[in-house]
């Protein structure tokens, strides 16, 4: 269990510069699902996420992640326990490759944590059969690779050390719509077949409607709205008002109820559709 | 050399490539032989998968890397190291990451960069300026600093300060790839906008079908070579060959597919208004 209780985080606190990034969070996020955090460029999602794993302690509040407790200025009790159970993934994830070889580079994570050569490079290729790279690229540089595949790497880097909650930063910005669908099948089953947790920070709206549970949506440091993400897509007003993106089928729902045919909260992908238009055509 | 001189080419053809090829590294080619023509005045999309070669095609356009063999004509000038000067002054082109782009410490200086460069007279610049920023919707922020712009703003500064130098052909370079969704829609809006313009060219990298939907021609990179090149409508009526190559379909077509495999035929349609005009006919007929 994830919760946020009355926390608030202020960058440069005390300082003339002092911006309040993140304003009285309470929220809970439910374990083993895939909740997708949403919201404009600035709104406060990688502030929210970096409180994750204690990178970023709270200006004021505090976070419960299962037994861990992180308060305003107080340390996490046993930082690297909550690591190990909290992996992040940054944005562009790729540029932290640094290794000579993808392996060694996918073992650094669990050698960290303190397995053995052995143990860190057993947990090493299991993580890299997860994200799809068989053993022909365990010598290869993590240099010479698509830039997918470079994602893919990093990411088994934290799938390595095995954590519960799986957090992502943008996994799919800048990649092509083949890597993009590797990447979003990757975490789909992480979490269906895996039971992890997922969070995800995306301006990606097909992706929040299509495989998330569940959605939060910040602006300007508050949260606006939590929702079970189809309900969301289907508040009009709501996307009309925050200027939110539509994903396609929504906004043909909406081109179609404009002309007076009101179609049911049940469809949800363009397969619905066909098979409405077959019943109804 | 013959079609050179041919005066249908001269007026048709304003990019042409030719038998091209190109190798970063010795073992591997990046571009195995491509050909193609671009004609005055049109808005093509060049439409492909990391690694497809398309993003190296524009750079040797540009000519920022030069061909191991092959030949470009630019405007019928074939690209040489004679040529370069002339054939960048009808150049320009706007690439992917807006960070490395704005050079200026405010809006306004960075579209002067490029002007001053040229040697335009001062007096005149200030309008010049104004014209084209307010051509990007940038008007209001001319004294702004980069540190205070989005991803898409800067783009729209980039491609302000291009447009100011009068080119007769703009290359995009994956320029909305990096954008959040916003930023996106602004320079597609800005690039299509463009487009109808017959003094110019737009040549358009990038990997977004959608885009590639509302362009006049398409042309599919696939291994560095020419997978196929036509009209939108012909390139995406081949669902199996694009899914092949890692490529997709746009919506409104997924749409259309969906349906046929109910036994329901519905015509092409290029957006989603009127794919809901098709659909709303359908069901009262």
């Amino acid at each position: 269990m994830v919760r946020f209780e009355s926390l608030s985080y202020i960058y440069a606190k005390d300082m003339p510069y002092a911006t309040t990034a993140i304003e009285d969070i309470d929220l809970e996020i439910a374990k083993g699902k895939i909740t997708a955090i949403i919201g404009k460029t600035g709104s406060g999602k990688s502030t929210l996420i970096q409180h994750l794993n204690a990178l970023l302690l709270p200006t004021k509040g505090k976070l419960i992640i299962e037994d861990h407790v992180i308060e305003a200025d107080k340390r996490a009790s046993d930082l690297k326990a909550l690591r190990k159970r909290v992996g992040l993934v940054f944005q562009f994830s790729e540029y932290q490759l640094f290794e000579e070889t993808i392996l060694k580079d996918v073992a650094f994570g669990p050698k960290n944590f303190g397995f053995g050569e052995e143990e860190a490079i057993e947990k090493a290729k299991g993580a890299l059969k997860l994200v799809g790279l068989d053993e022909t690229y365990y010598e290869r540089s993590p240099l010479d690779i698509s830039g997918g595949q470079k994602r893919r790497a990093a990411i088994a880097g934290i799938l390595a050390i095995d954590p519960e909650i799986i957090v992502l930063d943008e996994p799919t910005a800048g990649l092509d719509p083949k890597g993009s669908k590797e990447m979003i099948g990757l975490f789909y089953k992480l979490n269906k077949e895996l039971h992890k947790t997922i969070i995800l920070v995306t301006h990606d709206n097909e992706i929040v409607y299509n495989y998330a549970d569940e959605v939060v949506l910040l602006d300007k440091g508050h949260i606006i709205e939590k929702k079970d993400a189809k309900t969301f897509f289907e508040d009009t007003a709501l996307l009309e008002r925050l200027d939110i993106l539509r994903p396609q089928i929504i906004a043909l729902k909406e081109a179609l109820n404009k002309k007076g045919l009101k179609l049911g909260d049940d469809i949800h992908t363009i397969e619905d559709l066909a098979g409405y238009w077959r019943q109804h055509g | 050399m013959s079609r050179v001189c041919n005066p249908f080419f001269i007026i048709m053809a304003i990019i042409e490539v030719r038998d091209l090829h190109f190798s970063y590294r010795e073992d591997i080619e990046a571009v195995k032989g491509v050909s193609f023509s671009i004609e005055k005045g049109s808005y093509t999309t060049i439409l492909g998968h990391n690694g497809s070669g398309k993003s190296t095609i524009a750079k040797l356009i540009a000519g920022l890397l030069e061909a191991k063999s092959g030949d470009i004509y630019i405007d019928g000038q074939r690209l040489n190291i004679e040529t370069i000067g002339d054939i960048r002054k009808k150049l320009g082109i706007v690439f992917q990451n807006p960070d490395n782009q704005f050079i200026a410490s405010s809006v306004r200086e960075d579209i002067a960069f490029g002007l001053e460069n040229y040697c335009v007279d001062p007096l005149k610049m200030d309008d010049i300026i104004n014209r084209y920023a307010e051509l990007v919707g940038m008007k209001e922020n001319l004294d702004k600093e980069p540190s205070n712009l989005s991803g898409g703003q800067k783009q729209r500064v980039a491609i302000a300060g291009i447009l100011a130098m009068h080119p007769s052909i703009v290359i995009f370079d994956e320029a909305t790839s990096m954008l959040d969704p916003t930023g996106k829609e602004e320079i597609k809006k800005i690039i299509y906008d463009l487009h109808g313009d017959d003094k110019l060219t737009i040549l358009s990298i990038t990997h977004d079908i959608e885009e590639a939907l509302k362009s006049d021609h398409i042309i599919v990179m696939n291994e560095g070579k020419v997978y196929k090149t036509g009209k939108p409508h012909t390139i995406f009526n081949d669902a199996k060959g694009l899914r092949a190559i890692g490529l997709d379909i746009p919506f409104t077509y997924k749409v259309k597919e969906a349906m046929q495999k109910e036994g329901i035929d519905i015509p092409y349609t290029d957006t989603i208004e009127e794919l809901a005009e098709v659909l709303w006919s359908d069901l009262k007929a």
